[in-house]
This record gives structure tokens, sequence and C-alpha cells, in this order.
């Protein structure tokens, strides 16, 4: 009995440390690539220990890439072009990668390892992005499900961003991956210091469930700006904004934008809800267009019960749109909503003239 | 089905024969088709159900899982052989076979990652998930209840491993195709994938009059 036991536990043990030190010499020969060094365009170079991925030696050289899926590859946020030492493309890259971009190089930065130096083209815009770190100042229900949250910044204290731009809020909790998630600024940059979000509650969303339980006072880190669709401010054209729901927010950092700098571009805003209670800022932007001879306000109600003294537009924004807006007229289109309302858009703002490449748009 | 009662006859001399090829071939055809382990024993679900969704992605699974079972399920063969059964500790089967694997799967991503850069891209994603795949654990359990010799585990293991790899590109094949068709919505992705694959069991029971013992 005695010798059975004694066996049981010279084995059990010998084996365990057998496997620890094989796992241990092999580690040390075969796991550690020594001191990696990345290059980026324009001759900024990033020294970090081999063997992690590109975000994350990104991320300690200072340079944000964006990641709303904390890196497990299915978001395709942080492409970068890796032109030299970043191996075949993986298949997991090659479900979120286009042909064209695989050709052309293109890598999501959250699969490729470190193995050798490497020579990384990093988007200008993704060079720009910073870490804030801010305070909740204010919060308050625009609807039951959207909430707005301003944050003020700490450090740095402003945030050079074209309105339209999102930023990125990062959730970390102890023992999981953290979590990143996007949100379009709905303040306008000339609000200086201030960044303003409309959180929508998404059922089981970590991340807006955990917004939406911030409290005045509370810190939380951001980086940004990021984003292709902002506001072009190098014409005089008029600027049409197509808005569904919480899709208002880039379009009124965008509207806000241009009222502060007093532009003198004609706006029109179409905007569409199912009800008026969750028509937010709606009286806002009756006053704005009372006021305001340039801006021209259409909202849209698709399921108005017909009780509620509605005399405004009833039924889809994409009709009420067709309906209103004028073909013919020089204008640049900012859309922003649900992937199926874009989709739906897209030829109808196409048929009113204006030219496929001036029309921008934000799909959630 | 008791570990501590297996008399192995792998014990006995000639373990390492080749023996009967004819055995070897039927061992082959029943892991792989017959006993399929993911469709006949409803073995190694948690990846055979998540990572079903794409052709290529259950393919790169396939292959780690093949790979990974034949090299855990001959070294558990020797440990068994040279250790376990001479002191008498084959109460410490499960325990121990857990232990070789999981260090096996470690030391194989390092050694893939650092050697073979083009192998660790194909399938390397993927070795971390196999440290827990009960398929693995399952194809060294089964080798002992069976008695199996060495060539007969390897051989085991390899069909065991090959038939997991048919059962998940079938079913990928089927999900992916799951875009023409609507099944009904409140079963969910998941529940889809699972009456799938309990419809393929079925077909694979076609394959129980091959049945060799």
């Amino acid at each position: 009995m005695l010798t059975t036991m004694v066996y049981a536990l010279l084995a059990m043990n010998g084996l365990v440390l057998a496997l620890c030190l094989l796992l241990l010499v092999s580690r040390r020969w075969l796991g550690s690539f020594g001191p990696r060094t990345i290059r980026l365009e324009g001759g900024r170079e990033i020294t970090v220990q081999g063997g992690s991925s590109l975000i994350l030696s990104l991320y300690a050289g200072k340079v944000f890439v964006p990641s709303a899926c904390g890196g497990r590859g299915t978001c395709g946020y942080c492409k970068v072009k890796v032109r030299e030492g970043g191996g075949s493309v993986l298949p997991t890259e090659q479900l979120v990668l286009t042909p064209a971009e695989i050709r052309d190089g293109v890598r999501l930065a959250c699969q490729v390892r470190v193995r050798r130096d490497l020579t990384v083209e990093v988007p200008a815009e993704f060079l720009a992005v910073q870490e804030y770190q801010t305070v909740v100042e204010h919060v308050e229900a625009l609807t039951d499900l959207i909430r707005k949250i301003t944050f003020r910044l700490v450090e740095p204290a402003t945030m050079a961003f074209r309105p339209g731009q999102y930023v990125q809020l990062s959730l970390t909790r102890p023992g999981e991956d953290p979590v990143c998630r996007g949100y379009s600024v709905a303040s306008s940059p000339h609000e200086t210091g201030r960044i303003e979000l409309h959180i929508r509650r998404v059922e089981n969303g970590i991340m807006s469930t955990y917004l939406h339980s911030l409290q005045v006072g509370d810190r939380l880190t951001m980086s940004g700006p990021y984003g292709e669709f902002y506001l072009r401010e190098d014409t005089d054209r008029a600027v049409v904004c197509i808005a569904g729901g919480v899709g208002l927010a880039p379009l009124n950092s965008i509207i806000r934008s241009l009222a502060a700098a007093g532009s003198e571009r004609p706006v029109w805003l179409f905007y569409g809800a199912r009800t008026l209670p969750l028509l937010y800022y709606h009286q806002e932007f009756v006053e704005a267009a009372r006021r305001n001879p340039r801006f021209r306000y259409v909202p849209a109600l698709s399921e108005d019960a017909g009780d509620g003294g509605w005399t405004g537009h009833r039924g889809f924004i994409t009709r009420v749109f067709e309906e209103v807006f004028p073909a013919g007229e020089p204008a640049e289109a900012y859309l922003c909503g649900p992937p199926i309302m874009i989709d739906a858009l897209l030829p109808i703002v196409e048929a009113k003239g204006i030219r496929r490449e001036d029309i921008f748009y934000d799909r959630f | 089905m008791n570990p501590v009662q297996v008399a192995s006859a792998a014990t006995t001399a000639g373990a390492f024969a080749v023996g009967d090829w004819s055995r070897l071939a039927a061992i082959f055809l029943s892991a792989g088709l017959v006993d399929n382990i993911a469709l006949a024993w409803f073995i190694g679900m948690c990846a055979f159900l998540a990572l079903s969704k794409d052709t290529r992605v259950a393919f790169g699974m396939g292959v780690a899982v093949t790979f990974v079972t034949t090299l855990t399920a001959t070294a558990n063969w020797l440990v068994n052989r040279f250790l376990l059964v001479p002191l008498g500790l084959e109460y410490l089967q499960f325990l121990v076979f857990i232990l070789t694997i999981a260090a096996i799967v470690q030391f194989l991503e390092l050694f893939v990652d650092r050697h073979f850069p083009a192998l660790y891209e194909a399938f390397g994603i993927f070795l971390p998930l196999i440290t827990v795949n009960c398929t693995v654990l399952a194809a060294s359990i089964f080798m002992v209840q069976r008695q199996y010799r060495f060539w007969e585990t390897v051989v085991f293991a390899l069909a065991t491993g090959l038939g997991w790899m048919l059962a998940i590109l079938l079913l990928a094949g089927l999900r992916q195709h799951l875009a023409f068709c609507r099944p009904p919505k409140n079963l969910g992705e998941v529940g889809t994938a699972l009456l799938l694959a309990g419809l393929l069991a079925m077909a694979f029971s076609g394959f129980a009059g091959m049945a060799v013992q």
C-alpha cells in the first residue's frame, strides 16, 4: 500500500516536473524572438520584444490602431499595410480582407505576429490618434434607450477632430480580454475640451450597458479621432444629412460645427425615427430651422399611431427624402443609420444627381 | 470500462508488432466512419459547433486536431505502457493523459511557430484551442479501453482525427449553404448547427453495417 502511494507520488511529480522542464527549456529556446524593429513610414522606428501581436507592439510605441473586437480578427478596424516581414495572410484575415486588399499588402494588425523586423505603413489618421483621460460631466436620457453622455477631456485637454469622426472607448475587466467600442462624437470640434456621445443601450451589450451605468465624475479612457466619415470643408455645396435613429450623432456634430463656424452652406437634415419620443433633439432642430433659413429640417416618423398630432412626414426616411429633396442641387450627402437604411438610400441619393464620390456614409 | 480493470493486451510482448494489416485497415475505417468521434460519439462538440461556420477555418482546425490527436495518443500509449502499467498506476490515466496533452500542445505551438512558420499559419492559431478538445483526450482513453497495440493506436488516432475533420468539413459546408434557406429563426445559430449535426449523424449511422470489432 505504502509503496503504491510512493510510486504514484513519484511518478506524478516526476512527470509534472519533466513536462514543466520541457516547456521551460523550449520556451527559452523557441519562444523568445529577441528585440525586433518596426519601421513606420516616415522613418520612425519602434523597438519591441518580438513574439507578440503587431497591434500590441504598436500600442507599446504609442501608435493607436483602432480595434473593436479586442484582437480576435473579426472587426477589421486594425488594417495596416505590412511591407516586409509579415509572413503570409492567415485564414482568419482572409475572412475580413478583400482580395484587392490582400494583393495590396493590407493585414490585420491583431493577427500579424512580430517574428522578424517589420516595415509597416500605418494610415496617417491612426498616427494622429492619441489617448485621452476623461471625466463624465453630464448624463442625460434622450430616449428610453439612448443616453447623452458628455465627457470633459482632462489629459490632453483638447482633441482635434473633424465633425463626423468617432472615438474609441475601452473597458478592462479583471480576468477578461479588454473590450473596445467606437462611438461617433455628437458635439462639434468648436466646443473645445468636451466630447458628447449618444449611447444606445444594446441588449446584452457589454460596453453600452457599462456606459449607461456611468455617473457624473466617473473616469474613462478614450482614444481618437478615427474614421473616414467626416465633413468635407473645401467646398460651398449644400450639405445633406440623412439620419436614422441614433445615427444622428455624427450628423449632429456636422450640423453644429457648420453653425458654429458661421458657414454659408445650405444644410438639409432628414431625420427619421419610429415614433416622436425617439426623435430626440426634434425641438432643437425645429427652433434652429426657424432661426436659420439656410437650415432645412425634414423629420419623419415611420410608426406614428396618428393620435399625437404629428403633422410632419410619415413613412421611412428613404421615401421622404425621395419625395422632398429637389434633384440636381449641387450637394454632398452624409448618411448615418442602420445598414439597411444606407443600402436603400445609396441609389436614391445618386438618382438625385449627387455623385457617388460625394456620398459619405457610416453604417452601425 | 473501468481503466483499473483493463489488463491491457498492449502490455504483452509484441506490442510494437504491426501484426495484421487487415486489422489496421478495419480500425482505420471503424474510427473514421462507423465510430466517427463527432457524429457517433458526439465528442469534441465545442470546437465542432464553434468553428464550423467556414470551410477554410474548419479545415485548419481539422488538420490541427488530426495532428495533435495522433501525436498525443502515441505519446500517451508510450507513457501508459512504460510508466503507468509497470507501476500499477492505471488509475492515474486521466490525470496523466491530460497533462501530457497540455504539455505537448504547448510545445508544439512553440516549435511549429519557430521552425515551420508556413505550417503555423495554416493551423497554428487553432493549437491553443485544442488543449481542451475532448476528441484528443477521448482518443487516448479509447486506445487504452480497446487495448490497442502501438501501431493500432497510431492508426486509430489518425483515423479519429481525420474522421472529426470530415465531420466538421461536412457541417461547415452545410452551414455555409444555410444562407440559401430559412431555418426556424428561434432555433438560433447553434441550434440550427446541432440540428444539422444530428442529421449528419443519422446519415453516418448508415455506416453501422460496416461495424468492426
